[in-house]
């Protein structure tokens, strides 16, 4: 699944609802602002309530600071909101979460440098707000290259060379759930720099359907 | 005998003597040297030194294009030229329409190129604008510029101006 800064995402705000997405520019310290009800917060799980408080505290949101109570309340989610991340917690329906044995988060760049600043950036977040992160990796750079007749008829000696670098950036977390997940890879994709994309593949760990089973065999 | 002739003669000599035969021998075996125009020089982006200095030129503008990466950066930031970027021609159309459309909107105000950034679904439009107008109308033109262009574009559309009193501090330097 793709996520790139450059293509289309959910719109994750109107002008007119009053909320804003700033984008991070490295250097600056601008910090998301979001509707209360777009954060994902997930009802009993240690590493997600201190991200919801974290984000909070950070983004200087107007609505009062949510209480772990106020996790399994049910909201009626309106359309405006549409947010593919978030799960519906129903009272008395709890959909479970699905468990990631890993989330591999692979940037491309042209620069780099961004690339370089934006891990800083991945790592200090995933290190405050708990992630694991288990590696990361810089694989080789893909060189394009062009050459292309310089004149626009005859001379066909002289040519002009172009090319296009593109660096990767591999980052890699462990045993994480959907609602962390999501969250957090919401929270890195608001503040992925222009120029940057982001393609994130993620490995679940599902339970043996019931069918499969060994044979009598093997368990006598 | 011509043959030697030619080869020790300089070019516009040549040409003159070329010219002369013509008229007075109008029969005469025209046996001229063939000679490439000079293309290995470049062109884009530069600038010509006027004699008494007084071109100004941007940072910008002062940098060549080979300086790109190096002293200078990109007006335009995308993903679409990464290894499978997607979008790259209809990117680039847009990007034309976005910088003719500004400069167009603001009448001989922008002082430095219009800077497009992509994230996400939004564009977000940059650039140094003069102060000639007052800040009534400048607020006109970034609501107006905002509201077209996201209609058209059919996506969030952000203005990040920033403007200077005077002219003069945009100039690297004259040449």
């Amino acid at each position: 699944m793709w996520r790139r800064a450059g293509a289309g995402l959910v719109v994750l705000s109107g002008r007119g609802a009053g909320s804003e997405v700033c984008a991070r520019v490295p250097g600056a310290t601008t910090w998301i602002r979001a509707t209360p009800t777009a954060l994902p917060l997930c009802p009993g799980l240690p590493s997600s309530s201190p991200a919801g408080f974290l984000l909070q505290a950070c983004g200087g949101l107007a609505h009062a600071p949510t209480t772990p109570h106020r996790l399994l309340h049910t909201t009626p989610r309106s359309a405006a909101e549409s947010d593919a991340s978030t799960a519906v917690v129903q009272a008395g329906e709890e959909e479970l979460d699905r468990l990631y044995s890993r989330v591999d988060v692979e940037c491309r760049g042209h620069e780099p440098a961004v690339l370089r600043s934006y891990q800083k950036f991945v790592s200090t977040a995933a290190a405050h707000l708990d992630v694991p992160l288990e590696g990361i990796e810089w694989p080789k750079k893909h060189i394009q290259r062009w050459t292309l007749l310089k004149s626009i008829h005859i001379h066909k000696k002289h040519r002009v060379q172009y090319e296009a670098r593109t660096h990767f950036l591999v980052m890699r977390f462990v045993r994480l759930t959907s609602s962390t997940a999501d969250t957090f890879l919401e929270y890195i994709q608001r503040n992925l720099p222009e120029g940057v994309a982001m393609k994130v593949t993620k490995h679940e760990i599902e339970k043996l359907p019931e069918h499969v089973k060994p044979s009598a065999e093997v368990v006598a | 005998m011509s043959a030697i002739l030619q080869r020790f003669i300089s070019r516009s000599q040549l040409s003159l003597w070329h010219n002369t035969v013509q008229w007075m021998l109008p029969g005469a075996e025209l046996r001229g040297l063939h000679t490439t125009a000079i293309a290995n020089k470049a062109q884009a982006g530069r600038y010509r030194v006027t004699r008494d200095r007084s071109r100004p030129l941007t940072y910008e503008m002062a940098n060549q294009p080979f300086k790109i990466a190096h002293r200078k950066s990109w007006n335009s930031w995308n993903t679409t030229s990464l290894l499978e970027g997607m979008r790259e021609p209809e990117t680039v159309v847009e990007d034309i329409f976005i910088r003719r459309f500004m400069t167009g909107t603001w009448h001989n105000l922008f002082l430095s190129e219009v800077i497009i950034k992509r994230q996400h679904n939004m564009v977000r439009i940059a650039g140094i604008v003069h102060q000639k107008i007052n800040a009534q109308k400048m607020y006109f033109l970034t609501g107006y510029c905002e509201e077209l262009l996201s209609y058209w574009l059919k996506c969030p559309v952000k203005l990040e101006l920033q403007t200077v009193t005077d002219k003069q501090d945009v100039i690297y330097k004259y040449i």
